[in-house]
């Protein structure tokens, strides 16, 4: 695994096969690509969590409920009040606001090529993370989802367009092989909301688990 | 009686006057836009609001100086008007919030901004708002009647002007349907430059028509029984407002190219059919016009080898007969329309000039943007790190969603339904207009 530097980045985007290709689109300045990463801009696009009436986030059901994936994931959705912030405009932050923003590039990564998500040391030291899943696994294609969490003592005015994270590219030591993807459209072009579904059937599976464990 | 008339009076007034006051305090609780989108909207709402308040301040002075109870009588009568237009006004507060906080993508909103550019060559504030029926309507300069005609204004309040324009609130997303805005903005072009008018008065066929026109009348009048002068004022309205909507859909094919005519099928298909009505021709003369300025516009060649079986089903249609039934004066109609094809052509064409989009146009990008399509990639900057073309993203956009869903008439429904897809090009025309207007700036 190699962290890939200017020259390289430069290559792998502009390689001809589009197996080989690194896309980050669009580029509004060349100069992003720095020498080990690519600086990232915010997008337009915010998940904001809402306080809500109900006890918390539950997602194993109580005794005698069912619900089906959807379901589920249309209750976590719910959670969530989308907003668009032109440009121009900010998204105030304040200490220990958490919200879900989204890169403004769409990235899409080969699958011979792995990146990471990082914040910017600049915004870093004002007590802005941006990112706590920071992987971005080869053949991802998107616009990344940020994490974003003010653990500074000052609200901060989030703009969207300004470089506010990096991406850290690396090779991998071989070519990963993937299952063909689903021909239905899927790549996100703003914040994901948490998809929590996936994990549903474990945590049914860990409640029986422990009713087993618990009975006499 | 007087005493009567007096608090009639206080209460019409006290009416009013809570009712400007709720409408101001949603005016004052929307935040206040940061750029100028929406801004002039909210402007003419808060001119009306004023001008309401001094149609009531006006009214009370009236009432001091009534000298008799008729008097008194006819300002009460005139309060109560007052308070009937607040109540209507009363409709706009969903819209205020929305105005103040788009609900659509804003790579629509950019879009719809570069159109109005190109057709009404003026600077306009275009607000979207959702609206409670399935159609999409546009208004300009709203209010403009109540402020200078019932409220007596001496001019419109902004210097730009609003569009509203209005789509159907389960459609957010449905990019491929918002393209019917071209249509509606088309309507502010006639207005603006009189081109129903001007149809009429190039018409080479004029003689032939006016045989036609006044059979038309004659089946209309002993059909419903009515007098030669009601037959002919109805057909007449008829048939401008059929010309209005032909007009309407030969400038949104000529302003955004083929992607119209997948549009209009797409919306229009499930909600009409080969009858006609009073104020729209049916989707099959429509159809049968678009056909016609696709061919001239050379676009044939494009759609055979996109969407062979789609485009073939859409030309079957457009050769059906309407089903007018014992309403004979909608063939003379047809008839009429069809002479007048070419006119409409070339006063559309005249009218467009160099904004019409060309298959050339089109062709300087789609290669590129396709294989970014295919490549699932966002088709917002070509390989040159230049901007992609609205258009071209859109149109190519919808021959990408036929390679998915399949190329059939079914496959409409599954393209306008496919709101993940229409998020991702609506994303794409935002980052298009953002890369352009940045490459722009020094």
């Amino acid at each position: 695994m190699t962290l890939l530097h200017h020259e390289a980045l430069m290559e792998a985007m502009g390689a001809a096969e589009w197996d080989e290709k690194l896309v980050v689109t669009p580029l509004l300045d060349q100069s992003q690509v720095g020498e080990a990463s690519i600086d990232l801009r915010l997008g337009t696009d915010f998940l904001l969590l809402r306080r809500t009436l109900r006890a918390g986030v539950e997602l194993i059901e109580g005794k005698g409920e069912e619900s089906s994936a959807e379901q589920l994931q249309a209750r976590i959705d719910s959670l969530y009040d989308r907003r668009t912030i032109a440009f121009g405009d900010g998204l105030w932050l304040h200490p220990q606001q958490f919200a879900l923003g989204a890169t403004l590039e769409f990235v899409r990564l080969p699958p011979t090529l792995g990146a990471y998500v990082l914040s910017r040391s600049s915004w870093g030291r004002l007590g802005l993370l941006v990112a706590t899943a920071v992987m971005v696994q080869p053949r991802f294609a998107g616009a990344l989802t940020l994490e974003l969490v003010n653990e500074g003592d000052s609200p901060i005015k989030l703009y969207p367009g300004a470089k506010i994270a990096q991406l850290a590219v690396h090779s991998l030591p071989s070519v990963m092989e993937f299952a063909k993807s689903d021909p239905s459209y899927k790549w996100p072009t703003g914040p994901q909301p948490a998809k929590l579904r996936k994990d549903q059937e474990q945590l049914e599976k860990i409640k029986r688990l422990g009713k087993k464990l618990a009975s006499v | 009686m007087a005493a009567d008339e007096a608090s009639d009076f206080a209460l019409l007034t006290a009416a009013a006057r809570r009712s400007i006051t709720d409408l101001r305090r949603v005016l004052q609780r929307v935040p206040r836009p940061v750029g100028e989108r929406g801004s002039h909207f909210l402007a003419v709402i808060e001119a009306t609001l004023t001008a309401l308040d001094a149609a009531i301040s006006d009214r009370e002075k009236e009432f001091k100086t009534a000298v008799d109870d008729a008097d008194k009588r006819a300002v009460v009568v005139a309060t109560r008007q007052i308070n009937s237009y607040i109540m209507s006004f009363h409709g706009v507060t969903p819209d205020i919030e929305s105005a103040a906080e788009p609900t659509l993508g804003l790579g629509f909103i950019y879009f719809v901004d570069q159109l109005v550019a190109h057709l009404l060559k003026q600077k306009a504030d275009v607000v979207m708002l959702p609206g409670l029926r399935y159609n999409y309507t546009t208004g300009f300069r709203p209010f403009e009647d109540l402020l200078i005609n019932d409220l007596g204004m001496a001019k419109y309040p902004v210097s730009v002007p609003p569009i509203i324009v209005r789509y159907p609130i389960q459609e957010a997303d449905s990019l491929f349907l918002h393209l019917i805005v071209a249509h509606e903005l088309g309507h502010h072009v006639i207005d603006q430059a009189q081109l129903d008018q001007d149809v009429l008065k190039r018409d080479p066929d004029s003689a032939a028509n006016a045989v036609t026109f006044d059979q038309a009348v004659g089946e209309y009048q002993k059909i419903h029984k009515v007098s030669a002068v009601r037959a002919r004022s109805e057909i007449g309205g008829r048939l401008i407002d059929w010309l209005r909507e032909l007009i309407c859909d030969a400038i949104a094919l000529g302003i955004i190219g083929p992607s119209y005519l997948l549009t209009f099928a797409a919306f229009s298909t499930p909600l009409a059919g080969p009858e006609p009505g009073p104020s729209h021709p049916p989707v099959m003369i429509r159809t049968k016009l678009l056909i016609n300025l696709i061919d001239t516009w050379d676009w044939r060649t494009t759609l055979e080898a996109q969407i062979p079986k789609t485009f073939s089903w859409m030309e079957k249609g457009s050769k059906r007969a309407q089903e007018a039934g014992t309403k004979t004066y909608y063939h003379r109609l047809e008839e009429i329309a069809d002479r007048l094809t070419e006119t409409i052509r070339q006063v559309v064409e005249g009218k467009l000039g160099g904004e019409r989009y060309t298959r050339r146009a089109y062709e300087e990008q789609s290669d590129e943007l396709m294989t970014l399509l295919e490549n699932n990639v966002l088709p917002a900057q070509l390989g040159d790190r230049s901007p992609s073309e609205h258009r071209a993203m859109i149109l190519a956009g919808w021959f990408s969603a036929f390679s998915r869903h399949k190329d059939e008439p079914a496959a409409l429904v599954k393209v306008v339904g496919d709101s993940g897809y229409q998020s991702f090009l609506t994303k794409a025309l935002e980052m298009s207009a953002l890369l352009e207007t940045w490459q722009a700036l020094p």
